[in-house]
């Protein structure tokens, strides 16, 4: 009679025993397909876009197995191109990069799509800004203390520039981004971005005094820990780069989380310039 | 007020009525008997009054109208008694008695409804030794995790971690209680071995919830855990060994029948011979020690309990995190039931200490600690003539943290989590009062109402804190009893941890904030028990539990773990059935539990990424259906054991994405950078993981050499047929973590009297 209660137990035990799916599919359904990660530098031949699954752990063989087709089309005139990869690989992290060998021009519209075998797809639209007109503006010689507009034209909003200053002391350069003295801004009805500045205002964003970091001082008023008359050289420098509209939500950082860059998708994908002036001026 | 309430006893009597303290011991070994029926009865006549026996042996009736009344002392494995005595007006009786050990089944059967297979009542349950004996263990003797596990509403998350989770109740929601000194985290590092083995307990009082006003602090479940006292009357060696534990356990008389030790301590080898027996990693680690000093002196019983546990190991063997957690105890706990007392006096006095360290690569490591010192006396006495017991309870409490961030770059596999935030140091003190009173009109009528408050210095306003309990026994007898239980518990103290990922179970404690509401919740249990005969019971108990202000950590879309936290709400509802038939020689009980756990929040507080108006959610613990069967089968001279369990999987957090983001372009190129490591979950447990079954087999034996040697073997498997369970997904080795596969034992304990 025990034995007979213990049949239908068992019986149970054994069917459960038989058949069930016992692994984890960690992923959601609804995963995207792809990040895209890379910028168009007008200036530059050729660009790079970085590709990558994003359903495949990091450590599995991506370069054979990255299921992606990658096209990047020149919308002004129509002409589409297939990518080709390029496999680097960081400390065992491989990464697809593709290569963009078309020259660019400026203000136009590029678009990168990446298409899976499966027909699902990612893609974003980038624009090339137009020429900046980068402009020293003053009227005579450039002394320390000679108030300059910087000017940069064609930068049409939500375009903006960044600006960094850069000079060479001591044997070696050094660079800063303006913006902790004085800043850009675009100029009402203009697509112009300027900064006023001097000489010395730029070197205290460089060799910042620790004035600098209180409220209540007007840092265009301040000295720099290093005079104008210390520099190796009576030049400065001025890297700056023109950002595309698309870079106006992120700025200087690119958050994948918030970013709406990739239609579809993780990343971020945009266009830039970038160049670099210099000027003398008298100590 | 610890003066006045132990002062308060001490008050000539003056009442009409009678009181009988009844303290029941083992002629064998002059210990207490726990869970021993005692009956007050009408010579040859109707009984008047029933009651259990607790840990210490003790029962109290009060209000006892002065006659000549009939007692009957029944338990399992004991002969019967039954004694005459007289009360007079006003009397105080404190009456001993031995229950010699029957070697007759007969006296056991003899025992009606009075003792039935199961002992529940409205959320309680009541685990003798001899229920953890029958549970498959992979070392000597049984332990009370394994049993826990096998009944309905009692969930892990795995069979590594040392995390209960009971009715939806989490770790830091349940208290455990090792004779009323409260130890945070008493189940070790493997979910198959607690601080508790069968061989020290006398009795485990589970409260799944609606527990009484004598119980506070938390807000779903009690863990009472009562230890036994060592032999008094004669010395007893055990050692045993297995290929995952061995142990060694000492007792015996320091003066006979007055004064006794007890030691018990345990050291894990699984790490050792796990790889060889099962062909997998176990690096889990742990071993315990508890010691107890018994003093049973007339009209008043103390003992000194020591414990201390200490787990080591990796959750994950592939991942480079280690956690190690201690926990020390130490205390006494006194009775006094002298008849010059008109109130019996329960003194418990302790200190505690916990700490817990989750490490990783490049010596890095946070570490948490709880110290805690408490004094808590409880009265027994009588109003209208129905017991009323009240109490006060008196804790200090100090919270640490030192929270490293060192993992700010996840450069390397295996690194878990980013920016923990700070270190602290906070501390409570809590005082509680409570009281309870019992009011029995009748043998079918058993009502408790009872009420409690704490006090934190930090927020002067006490809490408020009703409770309920009540049973109707339709027939005036234990054959058939209805159940309720309903009450309000509040909670001071919080354990953050990323509850997404089950693979971590370190937990930063730390006071509630001043500025943050008290964890809250309701509860209400009704339950059902029928026994059919003295050996068939039926139990069915149906449970809704509400959660308030449950704080948890604020997530973010990537694993991060950090100290600020959200609130969410909790809703827990179930239906427990379990039926047991204990025939001697065999031994079934096949238990169903139905439930469901949600939690709701604002997203605002918790999941600021995703737009809906309340984020609902069932949490990890969450099990839809339980199963669990457990028999035990006595044949010839071998005892055999079997436990199967079958859980519906919980929930989990899927993945949305495994990416190298490149920030910071275009100073940052892609072509020459390899971009940030970034793993995102997608909405918190949006998938299911596979249901969890698992079937434990024991064949044991027993030689006796004489009157002082004896031999225990036992061989089984855990995992019998050697199903793959899923623990859970580690998202930093990009693996699934199993529970273990089939793992086979054979233990030997040696024992010299």
């Amino acid at each position: 009679m025990i034995m007979k209660s213990y049949l239908p137990i068992l019986a149970m035990i054994l069917l459960f025993a038989a058949c069930d799916a016992r692994t984890v599919d960690p992923f959601e359904k609804d995963v995207k397909p792809y990040s895209v990660y890379g910028y168009l530098d007008l200036d530059r031949n050729p660009n790079f876009v970085r590709v990558r699954q994003l359903n495949k752990p990091y450590f599995e063989g991506q370069a054979d197995s990255l299921d992606a087709t990658v096209f990047f089309e020149n919308l002004q005139t129509g002409v589409v191109t297939e990518l080709r990869d390029s496999v680097v690989i960081f400390n065992g992290f491989v990464t697809n990069n593709y290569i963009i060998p078309e020259s660019l021009t400026p203000d136009s519209r590029y678009k990168l799509t990446v298409r899976r075998s499966d027909g699902e797809s990612v893609e974003s639209v980038a624009r090339i800004p137009k020429i900046t007109v980068a402009i020293v503006d003053v009227p005579g010689p450039i002394a320390c203390e000679t108030p300059i507009d910087f000017r940069f034209q064609n930068v049409i909003k939500p375009e903006y520039v960044r600006l960094q200053v850069g000079v060479r002391y001591q044997g070696v350069f050094h660079w800063a981004t303006v913006g902790r003295v004085n800043s850009l801004k675009h100029r009402d009805g203009l697509d112009e971005m300027i900064v006023s500045m001097r000489t010395r205002n730029l070197l205290v964003e460089l060799f910042p005094p620790p004035a600098l970091d209180n409220p209540s001082v007007d840092p265009m008023g301040l000295m720099p820990t290093v005079n104008c008359n210390r520099l190796d050289v009576a030049r400065i420098y001025l890297r700056y780069v023109h950002y595309g509209p698309e870079w106006n939500a992120v700025r200087f950082v690119t958050d994948p989380l918030t970013s709406t860059s990739i239609d579809n998708g993780l990343g971020f994908f945009g266009g830039l310039r970038q160049d670099t002036l210099s000027y003398r001026f008298s100590p | 007020m610890l003066i006045l309430a132990v002062a308060g006893s001490w008050t000539p009597v003056q009442s009409q009525n009678a009181a009988l303290r009844v303290i029941v011991l083992s002629v064998e070994e002059g210990t207490p008997v726990a869970g021993a029926t005692v009956l007050l009865s009408i010579p040859r006549g109707d009984t008047l009054y029933a009651a259990a026996t607790n840990a210490n042996g003790f029962t109290e009736f009060q209000g006892l109208p002065p006659r000549t009344y009939e007692v009957h002392i029944r338990f399992i494995g004991y002969r019967n008694r039954i004694e005459e005595l007289t009360l007079s007006r006003g009397e105080i009786r404190v009456f001993n008695i031995e229950l010699q050990q029957s070697a007759s089944q007969l006296d056991e059967l003899v025992i009606g409804a009075d003792r039935s297979p199961i002992q529940r009542d409205a959320g309680l349950q009541v685990i003798t030794a001899t229920d953890i004996s029958r549970v498959p263990s992979i070392g000597p003797g049984g332990d009370l995790t394994t049993y826990l596990q096998n009944l309905p509403g009692v969930v892990t998350t795995g069979d590594r971690g040392g995390e209960l989770y009971i009715r939806g109740g989490t770790p830091i929601q349940n208290m455990v209680l090792v004779d009323k000194m409260p130890v945070i985290k008493p189940f070790h590092i493997s979910n198959l071995f607690s601080a508790f083995p069968q061989e020290i307990i006398s009795q485990v009082d589970m409260y799944a919830g609606g527990f009484g006003p004598e119980y506070t602090g938390v807000t779903s479940s009690i863990l009472d855990v009562s230890l036994r006292q060592g032999n008094m009357r004669g010395h007893e060696v055990k050692a045993a060994v297995s290929p995952y534990i061995t142990t060694l356990q000492a007792e015996g008389p320091v003066i006979r029948d007055k004064q006794s030790f007890l030691f018990m301590g345990r050291y894990s080898l699984i790490d050792r011979f796990g790889p060889t027996l099962t062909g997998d990693d176990v690096p889990l680690n742990f071993y315990d020690i508890t010691t107890r000093y018994s003093f049973n002196w007339p009209d008043f019983v103390c003992n000194v309990t020591g414990m201390h546990t200490t787990d080591n190991g990796k959750i994950n063997p592939l991942l480079e995190t280690e956690l190690t957690w201690t926990n020390t105890l130490a205390g006494f706990r006194c009775l006094g039931y002298s008849a010059e007392l008109r109130n019996t006096v329960d003194f418990t006095m302790g200190t505690m200490r916990f700490s817990s360290t989750e490490s990783g690569v490049d010596e890095t490591k946070r570490d948490v600690e709880v110290s805690k010192t408490f004094m808590k006396v409880d009265n027994a006495g009588v109003f209208l003539n129905h017991p009323f017991t009240y109490g006060v309870r008196v804790e200090f409490t100090t919270y640490t943290a030192d929270l490293d961030a060192p993992f700010a770059d996840r450069t390397k596999v295996g690194e878990r989590f980013i920016d923990l935030d700070s270190a602290f140091e906070d501390y409570t003190s809590i005082f509680t009062g409570y009281m309870s009173w019992k009011v029995q009109p009748d043998l079918k009528w058993t009502l408790t109402p009872g009420l409690a408050t704490q006090i934190s210095l930090k927020n002067i306003t006490p809490t408020l804190e009703p409770r309920f309990r009540m049973s109707f026994r339709p027939n005036g007898d234990n054959w058939q009893e209805w159940s309720f239980a309903m009450g309000r518990y509040v909670q001071m103290m919080e354990g953050i941890t990323d509850e997404r990922d089950a693979g971590t179970v370190f937990y930063v404690y730390k006071p509630i904030g001043s500025r943050d509401p008290y964890p809250v919740s309701y509860h209400a249990i009704l339950g059902y028990k029928h026994q059919f005969d003295a050996n068939l019971v039926f139990n069915v108990e149906t449970y809704a539990k509400r959660h308030y202000d449950i704080p948890v950590a604020i997530w973010t879309r990537e694993p991060a773990n950090t100290i600020r936290t959200g609130r969410v709400d909790s809703e827990t509802q179930g239906l427990d059935i379990q039926m047991v038939g204990d025939y001697g020689d065999v031994y079934v009980s096949v238990g169903y539990g139905l439930s469901e756990v949600t939690y709701v929040a604002d997203p605002k507080e918790l999941v600021a990424w995703l737009d809906v108006e309340e984020f609902r959610y069932n949490p990890a613990h969450d099990r839809r259906h339980q199963f669990n069967v457990l028999t035990s089968l006595k044949w010839s001279d071998f005892l055999f054991n079997l436990s199967w369990q079958f859980a519906s999987g919980g929930p989990y957090t899927k993945i949305a994405a495994y990416d190298l983001a490149v920030i910071g372009m275009p100073d940052n190129n892609p072509i020459s950078s390899r971009g940030r490591v970034l793993t995102l979950y997608t909405r918190p447990y949006d998938g299911r993981l596979p249901s969890f079954h698992r079937l434990d087999l024991s064949v044991g034996r027993t030689f006796t050499f004489g009157r002082h040697a004896g031999l225990e073997t036992k061989a089984g498997v855990i995992n019998a047929y050697n199903v793959r369970n899923v623990f859970y997904y580690d998202v930093n080795t990009m693996q699934q973590v199993d529970q273990m596969r089939l793992l086979p034992y054979i233990s030997i304990l040696a024992s010299f009297k």
